[in-house]
C-alpha cells in the first residue's frame, strides 16, 4: 500500500512538474493574449521616446481556415514614455495584451535616437528576460525607425521578418556586418572598438515602399551615432574584420572590360608590428571565387594569362574596398570599426597596454598594407577554349 | 537487490550530473569573470584541487577498509561524537539543497517563466527529489548512468551546434589580471563543487576501483566545465558578465539546420541534473540525521526536510538579498573546507587516537 502510494505521488508530482513545462512561455496565458512583438523601432520625441512595434496578429494568424485575406498578418503600435522600458509598457495599454519579447527579430534605431547613448537605449533589452540576445540591430538611414516598421511593403507580410533576412542575408554575401544585441554590448565594451550598425533605407517603389540596405552607421566612444559608411566602403569593412562569408565582387580587367566573381569563401591574416613609432597591419586576404562573367575574353592568347588576368584583377579589387573603407575609418569621424584595438590586445597585449589610452591616435596613425591571394575555383562551362564571335 | 551498493561508474555518473548542474547555472558575479580566456583553465584548477582536497576523505576510507578486512568493524552508534559530526554534514547538505534550489528557482522565475512566481513549481521539485532519495543510492546510481549518456549527448551536440558562433576576438589574453587572480578565481571555481564531499558517506556502498573511478570523474568533470566555457566565452565575450545565467544566454543561441530554440531541450538536461543532484543531497541528509537521530524513519526525515527546505525556499524566492546569502562565496569556501576537507581530517584523527573498532563477528 505505502509502495502504491509513493509511486502515485511520484506521478502526480512528475505530472504537475510537466504541465508547469507544458505551459509555453508564460504559464496560465493563452497565447492570443500575447503581443507578439517581431520588430520595434525606436525613435525620440519631445516627450522621451517613442516606440513602433510590429506585433502578430494572432487572430489571423492562427486562424484555422488559414483565410489571409480578412486582416494583415501584422498590426502595428505605437506608444511613448520617459524611457525605452516605460515606453514599451505603455503598449499594454493600447493593445490589452502584455508585451512578448522573444520573438522579436529586429530593433530598428531612429537616425535622431542614434545622438543619444546607444548602451542606454540597449540597456532593456540587455536586462530584460524575456528578450534574445541575438536580435539584430540597425538603424534608420535619414529617417525615423517609425518609418521602417511602418513601411508598406508589396506584400502583405510580417515586415520585421522581411528586414530580418535581409539584414542575415547582407551579412552573408559580406557586404555589411551583422549586429546582435551581444556584438553591440562587446563592442561597446571594449577598450577601443567603434560599433559599426547596418543602415537600412525606406525607398519609394510605386504605390509601395521597399527596404534597402544601405551601407552602416558608425558610433564612437561614446556611443553616439558620428557618421555613415557607404555601401561601398562596408563591403570592405568585411575584408578588414575577416568576415567574408560569401558575396559578388566586381573587377576591371585591363580590356576595359568586367569580370564579376563570386566569392566562396575568404579569410583575412593579420600581421602587426611597430616601425618608428607606427603600428603597421599587414594583412593577407585569402580569397576563393568562383568566375561568373567575363567581357572580352577571346582577346585573351592562352588559358595561363587569362587565369592570371583575372586573379589579378580580382585582388586588385578587393584590395581598393579594404583600402578606400579604412582611409574612411581613418579619416575624422571614423574610428576602429575593424577591431584593431582587439586584434593588438590578442596578439600584443603588452603594446596594447601602452596604447589602449590614446587608441584614437594610434589607430588613425595605423599603416595598412593589404595582400590579396586570389583562387579561382570555377570559370564556369565556357573555357577560353571556346572563343566567342 | 542491495539497493545502498553501487559501482563505481553509476556513483560517479551521479556526481559527474551532479556538478555539472553547478556550471549550467553559473551565476556572473562581479567577483569572478566569466569572460575571459582564464576561465578556460580553471577546471584544469578544478582536476587538481579536486583530486587534491579528496585525499582525506580517500585516507580514512582505506583506514577504516583496511580494519575491515582484519576482521574489525567501525563502532559508531550512539557516540556522541559521531552524531556531532553527522549534524554537521547534515547541515552542509541542507545548505546544499537550499543553495541549489534557490538558484533554481531564480532561473526559472527569470528564463524559463520571467515574471511569474515558482514556488509552487519548487516545492514540487523537493518533493518529487525527496520522494527519489527514499527509492536509495542504488537507483539514482542507475538512473544517473543513462542520464549521463542523454546529457553529455545533448550537450555535445548544442555545443557543436554553437561553433559557427563563435567568435576568436571575444577571448582575452591569459592571466590578463595577473596569475594571482587566477588562482583566487579558480578556487572559488572549485568550491562550487562540494558534493565531493558526501563520497564519505558512500565510499563503503561502492564497489569497484573507487580512486581510479574518482580521478576519471575529475578530469571528466574538469574537461566538460573548459567545453562548456570555450563555447561561453567564444560566443557571448564580455556580454556573458552582463547576463545572469551566461552558459544558459549561450545555449539560446544554438541552432542546427532546421532546429531552432534547443535552449528548451537543454534545460530539460539540466533539470535533471538538478533533480540528481537535489536527491543526492537529500540522501546525504538522511542517512546522517539517522546517525543523530537512530529512532527517526528514513520517511519521517525526508517529510520534514522537505516541509523545511520548502518554507526557507518560500522565504528566500522573493528576496534578491536573501538570496545573495546562500550565494554568498565565504559560505561556499566554508562548506566545501568543512565536507570535503576539515570534517574528514577530523575524522583520521579520531580513527588513529581512539580506534573505535570491535571485532566484526558478522565476518567471522
Amino acid at each position: 500500500m505505502k509502495k502504491i502510494l509513493r509511486t502515485i505521488s511520484l506521478i502526480v508530482m512528475c505530472a504537475l512538474l510537466m504541465c508547469s513545462f507544458a505551459s509555453c512561455e508564460k504559464a496560465g496565458t493563452e497565447l492570443s493574449d500575447l503581443m507578439i512583438i517581431q520588430g520595434i523601432g525606436i525613435d525620440i520625441n519631445s516627450k522621451g521616446f517613442k516606440v513602433t512595434v510590429e506585433i502578430l496578429n494572432n487572430e489571423q494568424s492562427g486562424s484555422p481556415s488559414g483565410d489571409s485575406s480578412a486582416e494583415n498578418k501584422t498590426k502595428i503600435y505605437t506608444a511613448t514614455g520617459e524611457s525605452v522600458a516605460a515606453a514599451l509598457m505603455q503598449l499594454t495599454t493600447k493593445s490589452g495584451n502584455k508585451p512578448f519579447y522573444a520573438q522579436n527579430r529586429v530593433i530598428v534605431i531612429g537616425e535622431t535616437t542614434a545622438q543619444k547613448n546607444l548602451a542606454d537605449i540597449l540597456d532593456f533589452f540587455q536586462r530584460n528576460y524575456d528578450s534574445r540576445a541575438s536580435q539584430l540591430l540597425c538603424i534608420a538611414k535619414g529617417g525615423k525607425a517609425e518609418d521602417v516598421i511602418r513601411a508598406r511593403l508589396l506584400n502583405d507580410t510580417v515586415k520585421s521578418k522581411i528586414l530580418e533576412k535581409m539584414l542575415e542575408e547582407s551579412y552573408r554575401q559580406s557586404l555589411v556586418p551583422r549586429v546582435r544585441i551581444i556584438d553591440a554590448v562587446n563592442a561597446m565594451k571594449d577598450d577601443t572598438s567603434f560599433v559599426c550598425l547596418p543602415a537600412v533605407k525606406v525607398q519609394e517603389n510605386g504605390e509601395n515602399q521597399d527596404f534597402v540596405i544601405d551601407g552602416c552607421a558608425l558610433f564612437d566612444k561614446d556611443e553616439t551615432f558620428t557618421m555613415y559608411l557607404a555601401s561601398g566602403d562596408a563591403e570592405g569593412l568585411a575584408f578588414l574584420r575577416n568576415e567574408i562569408n560569401e558575396g559578388f565582387l566586381s573587377a576591371d580587367l585591363p580590356n576595359g572590360n568586367k569580370a564579376t566573381f563570386v566569392i566562396v569563401k575568404g579569410k583575412t591574416h593579420y600581421k602587426i608590428s611597430k616601425e618608428n613609432g607606427v603600428l603597421h597591419y599587414k594583412l593577407t586576404v585569402d580569397i576563393s571565387c568562383d568566375l561568373e562573367e567575363v567581357g572580352g575574353a577571346q582577346y585573351f592568347s592562352t588559358d595561363d594569362d587569362f587565369m592570371e588576368i583575372i586573379k589579378s584583377a580580382a585582388g586588385a579589387a578587393v584590395a581598393k574596398k579594404a583600402e578606400n573603407a579604412i582611409v574612411v575609418l581613418q579619416s575624422e569621424h571614423g574610428g576602429d570599426a575593424v577591431r584593431y584595438g582587439r586584434r593588438l590586445m590578442l596578439m600584443n597585449t603588452k603594446e596594447y597596454e601602452l596604447l589602449k589610452n590614446d587608441w584614437e591616435n594610434a589607430f588613425k596613425n595605423a599603416v595598412t598594407s593589404i595582400t590579396v591571394n586570389v583562387t579561382i575555383r570555377r570559370i564556369g562551362e565556357e573555357t577560353f577554349h571556346s572563343k566567342k564571335k | 537487490m542491495n539497493k545502498s551498493r553501487v559501482s563505481a561508474p553509476q556513483f560517479f555518473s551521479l556526481l559527474y550530473l551532479s556538478v555539472l548542474s553547478s556550471i549550467f547555472m553559473y551565476i556572473s558575479s562581479p567577483e569572478i569573470s566569466i569572460s575571459r580566456t582564464d576561465s578556460l583553465l580553471r577546471p584544469l584548477v578544478f582536476i587538481v584541487v579536486s583530486i587534491v582536497a579528496a585525499i582525506p576523505v580517500f585516507v580514512l576510507h582505506k583506514m577504516v577498509d583496511k580494519e575491515k578486512k582484519m576482521g574489525k568493524k567501525a563502532v559508531i552508534k550512539d557516540n556522541v561524537f559521531f552524531k556531532i559530526i553527522s549534524l554537521m554534514y547534515a547541515i552542509v547538505w541542507v545548505t546544499g539543497i537550499l543553495r541549489t534550489l534557490a538558484r533554481f528557482d531564480l532561473f526559472a522565475s527569470s528564463e524559463l517563466f520571467p515574471g511569474n512566481d515558482m514556488t509552487l513549481f519548487i516545492m514540487a521539485l523537493v518533493t518529487v527529489c525527496g520522494l527519489l532519495s527514499l527509492l536509495g543510492l542504488g537507483a539514482l546510481s542507475r538512473a544517473a548512468i543513462i542520464f549521463t549518456v542523454i546529457v553529455v549527448g545533448v550537450t555535445g551536440f548544442v555545443m557543436i551546434s554553437l561553433w559557427g558562433d563563435v567568435d576568436f576576438l571575444n577571448f582575452t589574453p591569459l592571466f590578463e589580471n595577473g596569475v594571482g587572480s587566477f588562482i583566487r578565481d579558480s578556487l572559488l571555481f572549485c568550491v562550487q563543487a562540494f558534493e565531493i564531499g558526501t563520497l564519505i558517506l558512500f565510499l563503503p556502498g561502492i564497489k569497484g576501483k573507487v580512486i581510479k573511478s574518482f580521478i576519471f570523474w575529475a578530469v571528466l568533470s574538469g574537461v566538460t566545465f573548459s567545453v562548456i566555457l570555450f563555447f561561453t566565452v567564444g560566443t557571448l565575450g564580455v556580454f556573458a558578465d552582463t547576463q545572469l545565467f551566461p552558459t544558459y544566454t549561450a545555449v539560446t543561441l544554438a541552432k542546427f539546420g532546421l532546429l531552432e530554440r534547443m535552449d528548451a531541450l537543454e534545460t530539460a538536461i539540466w533539470i535533471l541534473c538538478v533533480v540528481e543532484k537535489i536527491s543526492l543531497y537529500f540522501l546525504a541528509v538522511i542517512n546522517c540525521i539517522k546517525t543523530v537521530f537512530p529512532k527517526v524513519s528514513k520517511k519521517g526525515t525526508c517529510v520534514i526536510l522537505i516541509l523545511v527546505v520548502s518554507i526557507v525556499l518560500g522565504i528566500i524566492s522573493g528576496d534578491l538579498e536573501k538570496f545573495g546569502f546562500v550565494s554568498y562565496s565565504p559560505l561556499t569556501i566554508g562548506l566545501y573546507a568543512v565536507a570535503v576537507i576539515v570534517l574528514p581530517v577530523v575524522l583520521i584523527i579520531y580513527f588513529k587516537k581512539v580506534k573505535p573498532y570491535e571485532e566484526n563477528f558478522e565476518n567471522n
